[in-house]
């Protein structure tokens, strides 16, 4: 026990920390907050907690990350074009801004098909020719800038499943890439507990259906 | 080790009796609605909080001194204030301003209808262009389902709120193309040259539009070119009038895309009924080659170039010798420009190009032979200074030289008349933005033709405000000139521009992916070239030409699109009604022209059948009848057609064929046979009873049709 303390004592001397802990004690508080989100309301204190952040560590990707996350979830939501370009809109800004941070984060790529994605579900028909490769494209750099990525080939994955098998998508081609984000998933380590750590879950419930399709 | 301890201890202590401030307060916008999710927050820390339900907010912070409080909401200005946090107790009533981007601001719309991939609160995307069923892809045709434009369908071009189609002209990424129709023979309507494919964005001005652009004294069609391609992309094209192929290259900052097509109409004509005596059938080849580079980090270069060879002949009735002439048209056509455009820094912005335009259209009526050749160049640059998001400028220049020459071989003789006019123009055109409920745009355009030896100013003048979160209202007002065109300019360099004042009121509604926009206008025309009635064979110029010629139109647009109520289904209608007269050209009075319906409406419906994966689209135009001139009636265009009706389809089919994207268009048009008549043309002699024998024009087939397959490979 005493070992502990003192690992944890000599732990708390260590220089810049007394900062880097309040960063990163505050990006966990908000990234646990983000699990029982009920309101539009919750979800504005949360991106408002990661725009402070932001603000405040002028060097840090993952609080605009996180935000430009949220709202792409927001958008996805959305009913009619417009609503939801608002939203993405803004999740877009955020990750322009991550990226001037972290050009080469693969995470940053990874969401930025997700952003496409929701511009195509947005408007499939005007839009599903251009923003389908805009989006392919994006995940293939992020799978170029970390293979180990599982979120590039879950993404990927499930835009196949929702694709019409007329336009090249389907079960058939979905189901085995969402077989390797499954394996992705499982050697997965994030950096830390505050670094992106998503989509298993989803990608599990829908390999589930391509079982029992087959 | 203790002593360490007792430090912490002592540390967290201290902390736990260190000052407490509370800051509390309500956020609001000047309407005073509250802010509902505003972020509160103490600059350069993580101290902050959000605000609730009636935008009421209360922060407790343990820091000290001078600080600075924020607060942000997104689509307003970030509020700022020093304040000192020393146990107080402070209360702030905050109100936001709206920033000029933010959804709801007022956009400037008079006058014009946009479309575009990524802009808010356009009425149009690119693809609805290419799948209106009655446009059979072509640009033009689109465009001609939209209120304010005339249906003229022997012509296939765009007539703008009682202007000629020569008043209405087509830029492309800023520069002016000269020819944008194919070349055609009589009664035979033309089409765009360039593929709706190429473009992003489009902006349909019906008047009033922007300082920038000028000779154009109706209406301009703004067409604005894709950026860099997002990868490869080759793609084949099969038609029932020919076929194409294209193929993208994508490299990390440039691209290329080189397309080549190929049209011929003698299999087409061979299967429809139609009532043309053709000696051949329209056969052209053309090409293309679009170039892109990006540039520093904003910086973007497009060139955009393209070649064409077309030929065609028929006989056309001649009603006074009953002996038909053979027409032979071949038409060679080569557009070239280059833009280049760049954020210089934060604030300003630099846009340039180059442009040239090549046609030599090559007209033999029987013997005799005309040839039409046209030289422009074209070069602009302009300044955009975004001073602030409620204060922009815009200025620039451009030099237009046009040079138009007619090489007439008649009998033995051999004629070149022409001329030259080189158009200098500067233009400043400033954007002024009150808060987001009022927008105004304010500029002028200085033009001086080295031909007419004039100079003229075109102010122009742009206000939107918004009535109410759906409702805005916009005024529009503007003077354009035109030089008159080359049949006149090539015997005459005595005439001066050709003018026009447009006034425009418009009203837009829209919510919830429905529009209704009601837009009303007044056009004055002065200055309209007038001559006298005689016979002018085309080697002679016209007897007392002038400019005393005018006229007006005056009428009322409507516009109605609803995305909404019908699941699946997307439909428009359009509805124009004009009043206009002009007395020009050889008009004995004012009158009503022939282009000319006073109502005119179209309805547009797209359905999408996902189970089908298919598109389908219908349009219906109902037009009234339109003048013409009658020997037999001693009062000038009094004669009317009958009402023009039209009903087309057209579906695209989503499929994939050898595991590439495919789509299948298939489009008839006039699907349920309408009788129409265009207009009526007389025997020069009367005949029996000394009536003149009217030969009515009806298009060359009573339906048509096109099947085209589009298959993409990546």
């Amino acid at each position: 026990m005493k070992k502990i303390i003192l690992n944890t004592l000599i732990f708390l001397t260590l220089g810049a920390y007394a900062q880097d802990s309040l960063y990163f004690s505050s990006m966990k508080n908000a990234l646990d907050s983000m699990e029982n989100v009920k309101s539009l309301e919750d979800f504005s204190n949360i991106t408002n907690i990661f725009q402070r952040i932001g603000a405040a560590e002028k060097d840090k990707w993952l609080p605009y990350y996180y935000t430009g996350y949220i709202y792409v979830i927001l958008g996805i939501k959305q009913q009619g074009a417009d609503n939801c370009d608002r939203y993405l809109d803004i999740a877009e800004a955020n990750i322009d801004k991550a990226m001037e941070l972290a050009p080469d984060e693969s995470e940053l790529y990874a969401l930025l098909g997700f952003l496409y994605q929701g511009r195509i579900m947005a408007d499939p028909r005007a839009r599903g020719e251009v923003y389908s490769s805009k989006a392919a494209q994006s995940l293939n750099k992020a799978i170029e800038l970390n293979e180990n990525n599982p979120r590039p080939y879950y993404l990927l994955g499930t835009n196949l499943f929702y694709t019409p098998e007329a336009f090249g998508g389907g079960l058939a081609a979905a189901c085995p890439l969402l077989s390797v984000a499954k394996e992705k998933y499982k050697n997965f380590i994030p950096a830390d507990s505050i670094s992106p750590d998503w989509g298993e879950e989803y990608n599990n419930q829908l390999l589930e259906k391509c079982m029992n399709k087959d | 080790m203790k002593i360490f301890l007792i430090n912490i201890i002592l540390f967290l202590f201290v902390t736990g009796i260190e000052a407490q401030s509370y800051i509390s307060g309500r956020v609001t916008n000047r309407k005073g609605e509250s802010l509902t999710g505003a972020n509160i927050y103490i600059k350069n820390t993580y101290e902050g909080c959000t605000a609730g339900g009636e935008g009421q907010f209360m922060l407790e912070t343990r820091l000290t001194g001078s600080q600075i409080l924020v607060v942000s909401f997104i689509g307003y200005i970030n509020f700022e204030e020093e304040i000192a946090l020393d146990n107080s107790n402070l209360r702030f009533d905050i109100v936001l301003k709206e920033s000029s981007n933010s959804i709801d601001a007022a956009v400037i719309n008079a006058g014009f209808f946009e479309a575009s991939d990524r802009k808010k609160s356009v009425l149009l995307k690119p693809l609805d262009i290419v799948t209106t069923a009655s446009s059979e892809g072509d640009i033009y045709g689109a465009v001609n389902t939209l209120p304010g434009t005339q249906t003229v369908g022997e012509t296939g071009r765009l007539f703008v709120r009682g202007g000629d189609s020569y008043e209405t002209k087509t830029f492309m990424d800023g520069m002016l193309v000269r020819s944008p129709y194919t070349s055609g023979l009589p009664d035979i309507p033309v089409r765009g040259r360039f593929s709706p494919f190429l473009f992003n964005g489009m902006l349909f001005s019906t008047g009033g539009y922007s300082a920038e652009y000028g000779q154009a004294l109706s209406s301009a069609l703004i067409l604005n070119t894709n950026a860099l391609p997002e990868e490869d992309v080759t793609s084949i094209s099969l038609l029932s009038v020919g076929c194409g192929a294209s193929h993208t290259r994508r490299w990390d900052n440039t691209s290329l895309t080189i397309s080549s097509d190929y049209v011929n109409l003698t299999p087409y004509f061979r299967i429809i009924n139609h009532n043309l005596d053709w000696v051949k059938e329209p056969e052209s080849i053309g090409g293309t080659a679009v170039f892109r580079k990006k540039v520093r980090k904003e910086g973007l270069i497009k060139t955009f170039s393209s070649l064409s060879h077309s030929s065609s002949s028929l006989y056309y009735p001649d009603y006074d010798t009953n002996s038909d002439d053979l027409i032979k048209l071949t038409d060679n056509n080569f557009y070239f420009n280059t833009t280049y455009s760049d954020m210089l820094n934060d604030r300003w912005m630099i846009k340039g190009g180059v442009a040239c335009n090549y046609d030599s259209e090559n007209i033999n009526v029987n013997n005799d032979r005309i040839n039409d050749i046209a030289r422009v160049i074209q070069s602009r640059i302009s300044l955009i200074d975004n001073m602030s998001d409620y204060f922009s400028v815009k200025f620039g220049g451009e030099i237009l030289s046009i040079k138009y020459n007619q090489l007439i071989s008649e009998y033995r003789n051999n004629y070149d008349i022409g001329y030259l006019n080189n158009i200098s123009s500067v233009f400043i055109e400033a954007e002024i933005k009150a808060g987001n409920r009022a927008a105004g745009r304010i500029g002028t355009r200085a033009e001086h033709s080295s031909l007419l030896k004039e100079a003229n100013l075109a102010p122009r003048l742009s206000l939107a405000y918004k009535i109410s979160k759906r409702g805005q209202l916009s005024f529009a007002w503007g003077t354009f000139y035109q030089s008159p065109r080359d049949e006149y300019l090539k015997f005459d360099d005595q005439l001066s521009s050709e003018k026009a004042v447009h006034y425009i009121l418009n009203y837009q509604y829209q919510f919830e992916n429905r529009t209704l926009r009601v837009e009303a206008y007044y056009k004055s025309y002065n200055k309209l070239v007038k001559y006298e009635d005689t016979d002018t064979p085309y080697t002679y110029g016209y007897n007392s030409i002038n400019n005393l010629g005018y006229g007006y139109a005056r009428g009322i647009d409507i516009f109605w699109r609803d995305k909404k109520t019908l699941k699946n289904a997307d439909y428009w209608i359009s509805y124009s009604y004009i009043d206009t007269k002009r007395d020009h050209e050889d008009f004995p009075e004012p009158a009503t022209p022939t282009f000319v319906s006073d109502h005119n409406l179209s309805v547009v419906f797209k359905y999408w059948i996902s189970k089908l994966n298919n598109q389908l689209s219908i349009t219906y135009k109902l037009a009234s009848g339109r003048p013409y001139y009658n020997p037999n009636n001693a009062e000038f265009l009094r004669d009317r057609t009958k009402a023009y009706q039209n009903l087309s389809i057209n579906s695209s089919y989503l499929t994939q064929l050898f595991g590439k994207f495919t789509i299948i268009h298939f489009s008839v048009n006039n699907l349920l046979g309408f009788d129409n008549i265009f207009s009526y043309k007389y025997s020069s002699e009367p005949g029996a009873n000394d009536i003149f024998e009217a030969h009515p024009v009806k298009p060359y087939a009573k339906r048509t049709f096109i099947l085209a397959i589009f298959i993409s490979i990546k």
